[in-house]
């Protein structure tokens, strides 16, 4: 069956430097995969790439989306095709209220899916159930979206918008920063709530610590712009104990 | 009526028209305007207040003044803009007429009335108002300034329809739409509608001051407002500017406060022309308070230059000023903010912000806050901003199935929307709303 995330020797250059430097991943679907790596090995350009960001550019190698290949397409058309990216660093929209937005966005990808779009009540009994299984406070759904949340509200105000977006393919982007241990279980129960055999994780990280609460399938580990090595849940463990250390070497 | 006799400003000042018959204050009015020349005239670029402000030819165009124009029709209730129609109280301040087009009700305490012209420091005090009075204990203040504005000057020479609202002690009234209109009349015209606005003390009001109209042969609106509030009386104010085409426009807002009084003043400039507004507050008592906010949706060639001043002539007064800017296409704006505080003036608390949104390569802005601060223990806060949309807020809510055009328009009625919330009357947030569309659908709108 053909992998729901294909990535095929993939170069990336952001500002005229290479960042990516052939990198191949697969993640079939149903299964949530780790990528870890040390500072600057290239995991958020990895997590950016694949939302569609503007000024990321592929200079070789493929992204393929069941089986289709997307690296062309604008950020938007990849979300309507069930891509959800949460960030590392949430951005803060002054003046534009969170409810409004998510609800936004969900039309639209409903839209795209052929389903009729939500209206106000359904929206927000909706989103009810969602912060209330994600211990969220409710008046942040109707603050401006992210403007004077704590680095934890932001975290979980991503998990939020992805629980009702319901992506096929999510990407968690550092998603363990910043939070305190109770945070970090919320969030990863909120995550492990989604898990099915619909829908694949790549969770992208720098510490193991995440990986005890969402017990991934497969780690990979991120090195220079490129998977390095790759393995079961263990491999997550032995590098917490190991370190990242030299970069492994590549055959010529 | 007779054939129409242009004339520039200055031909009345040279008496070249003769005085109306029945207007007992014509000679008061030319007097006006012979002060206006004898203070030098039309401003030029020269001079500070005036840099980015092109008056040339203002004072060489041969305007025709109502009722010099033959033929032009005012307008009926039923051709006004659908939206007034909220208003429980219109007054039309149209082509030389105040009342006679629009459907106006006395009473919840207000009263109304066409603008005598003698000043209102003359007048009988028959309803309770309380002059405002300066309480600063030192000589610094020019509290008269804004009224020496030269364009006011002008206005007062050549007013060709004055109104009057006036609300009663303690009374709670409003909204009241002052609506100015200008028709396409077919000659360069102008217009120098004038009203006061009067809160006795304690009483409470909303007054939105529009104007509207299109032009395409030369025009040139030059309205002045002055707002007087007594002790605790507060007032919510919001000015629209409407006019499209060739109009310049000058525009003045003058509000005098007392003891604890509060205005809280708004202007949307939805100018498709060059419209230049001057807002003023004279704080001249312990406790007044002014929040000063302004947006101006830019689209095509529009210019708007929003010109502030505050002036803190008692202590313990407050001044909040909040600008904003949407520039598309080959939109200009300038935001020429000044805050005075007198000597004496202690626990002053001003603060002053223009903000700037280009999304357009074309697009301009000249910002300049002034601070001239005279007295010890003040606060006193200033700042400008100017950029484009954020590119990483963009990303944000493509990566959600957010189109590029939503993304862009969501962060623009985002930017917009602290401003326009504030907007006590929904029928100018609508027009608001109408004025981000034109945003959206301009040339450079994401581009």
């Amino acid at each position: 069956m053909t992998p729901l995330l294909q990535i095929s020797g993939l170069h990336v250059e952001v500002e005229g430097r290479e960042i990516l430097r052939g990198l191949d991943l697969e993640i079939p679907l149903g299964e949530t995969h780790a990528v870890m790596g040390p500072n600057g090995s290239g995991k958020s350009t990895l997590a950016h790439v694949i939302a569609g960001r503007e000024g990321y550019e592929i200079t070789r190698g493929v992204i393929r989306y069941g089986g289709e290949d997307v690296s062309e397409l604008e950020p938007e058309e990849r979300a309507r095709k069930g891509v959800f990216l949460a960030f590392q660093y949430p951005v803060e929209i002054p003046g534009v209220n969170n409810t409004y937005f998510l609800k936004a966005a969900v039309n639209e990808i409903r839209k795209h899916r052929s389903q009729p779009e939500l209206d106000a009540v359904d929206f927000l009994s909706l989103m009810r159930d969602r912060v209330k299984l994600l211990d969220f406070d409710e008046d942040l759904i109707k603050r401006p979206v992210n403007e004077g949340f704590s680095g934890g509200e932001k975290k979980r105000n991503e998990i939020l918008q992805m629980t009702v977006l319901e992506p096929t393919l999510a990407v968690l982007d550092e998603t363990d920063s910043g939070l305190d241990i109770d945070a970090l279980r919320i969030v990863a129960e909120g995550v492990n709530r989604m898990r099915s055999p619909e829908r694949s994780f790549l969770v992208i990280t720098h510490y193991q610590r995440l990986l005890n609460h969402i017990v991934p399938d497969r780690v990979h580990v991120l090195q220079d712009g490129r998977i390095v090595e790759s393995g079961g849940g263990d491999l997550a463990l032995r590098l917490e104990a190991e370190g990242y250390g030299k970069p492994a070497a590549v055959p010529a | 009526m007779g054939e129409a006799v242009p004339a520039t400003v200055e031909s009345h000042y040279r008496d070249e028209i003769p005085l109306p018959d029945g207007d007992r204050y014509a000679v008061r009015r030319r007097e006006a305007v012979q002060e206006f020349f004898r203070a030098g005239g039309f401003p030029t670029a020269t001079q500070e207040d005036w840099r980015f402000s092109d008056l040339d030819g203002l004072g060489r165009t041969a305007y025709r003044r109502y009722p010099e124009l033959t033929g032009l029709r005012l307008p009926e209730p039923g051709e006004l803009p659908a939206w007034t129609s909220e208003f429980e109280h219109r007054v039309l301040l149209a082509e030389g007429s105040t009342l006679n087009a629009a459907d106006f009700r006395a009473g919840n305490g207000l009263a109304f009335g066409d603008l005598p012209i003698v000043p209102a420091e003359e007048e009988e005090d028959d309803w309770g108002f309380v002059a405002p009075a300066a309480e600063t204990n030192g000589a610094g203040a020019d509290l008269d300034a804004p009224l020496r504005h030269p364009l006011e000057m002008v206005n007062a020479g050549l007013f060709d329809c004055g109104f009057r609202v006036r609300v009663g002690r303690d009374e709670d009234a409003g909204p009241v739409l002052l609506y100015s209109l200008r028709r396409e009349s077919g000659h360069p015209h102008m217009l120098h509608p004038r009203s006061v606005v009067e809160l006795a003390p304690g009483s409470r009001l909303t007054v939105v001051e529009a104007h509207d109209g299109a032009s395409e042969t030369a025009g040139w609106t030059n309205p002045s407002t002055l707002c007087r509030l007594g002790e605790n009386a507060e007032l919510r104010y919001v000015r629209v500017e409407l006019e499209t085409g060739n109009i310049a426009h000058t525009g003045r807002v003058t509000f005098q406060l007392a003891r604890n009084a509060r205005v809280r003043s708004t202007v949307l400039s939805l100018t498709g022309g060059k419209s230049r507004t001057d807002t003023a507050a004279i704080l001249t008592a312990e406790g007044a308070e002014v929040d000063l906010q302004g947006l101006f949706l830019g689209v095509n060639a529009a210019k708007s230059d929003q010109h502030t001043l505050a002036i803190h002539a008692a202590r313990h007064t407050t001044s909040r000023q909040l600008f904003k800017n949407v520039l598309s296409d080959e939109a200009s704006a300038v935001f020429d903010g000044k805050v005075v505080v007198a000597p004496g003036a202690i626990g002053t608390d001003a603060s002053q912000a223009n903000r700037n949104l280009l999304l357009s390569r074309k697009a301009a802005v000249h910002t300049r806050p002034r601070l001239e601060i005279n007295a010890d223990d003040v606060k006193c806060a200033h700042g400008a901003a100017i950029g484009k949309l954020d590119e990483d807020a963009l990303f944000y809510l493509r990566s959600r199935g957010l189109g590029r055009m939503d993304s862009h328009e969501i962060l623009v009625r985002g930017f917009a929307g602290e401003v326009v919330e504030k907007v006590p009357v929904a029928a100018v947030r609508g027009l608001a709303k109408e004025g981000l569309t034109r945003v959206r659908e301009s040339r450079s709108f994401a581009s």
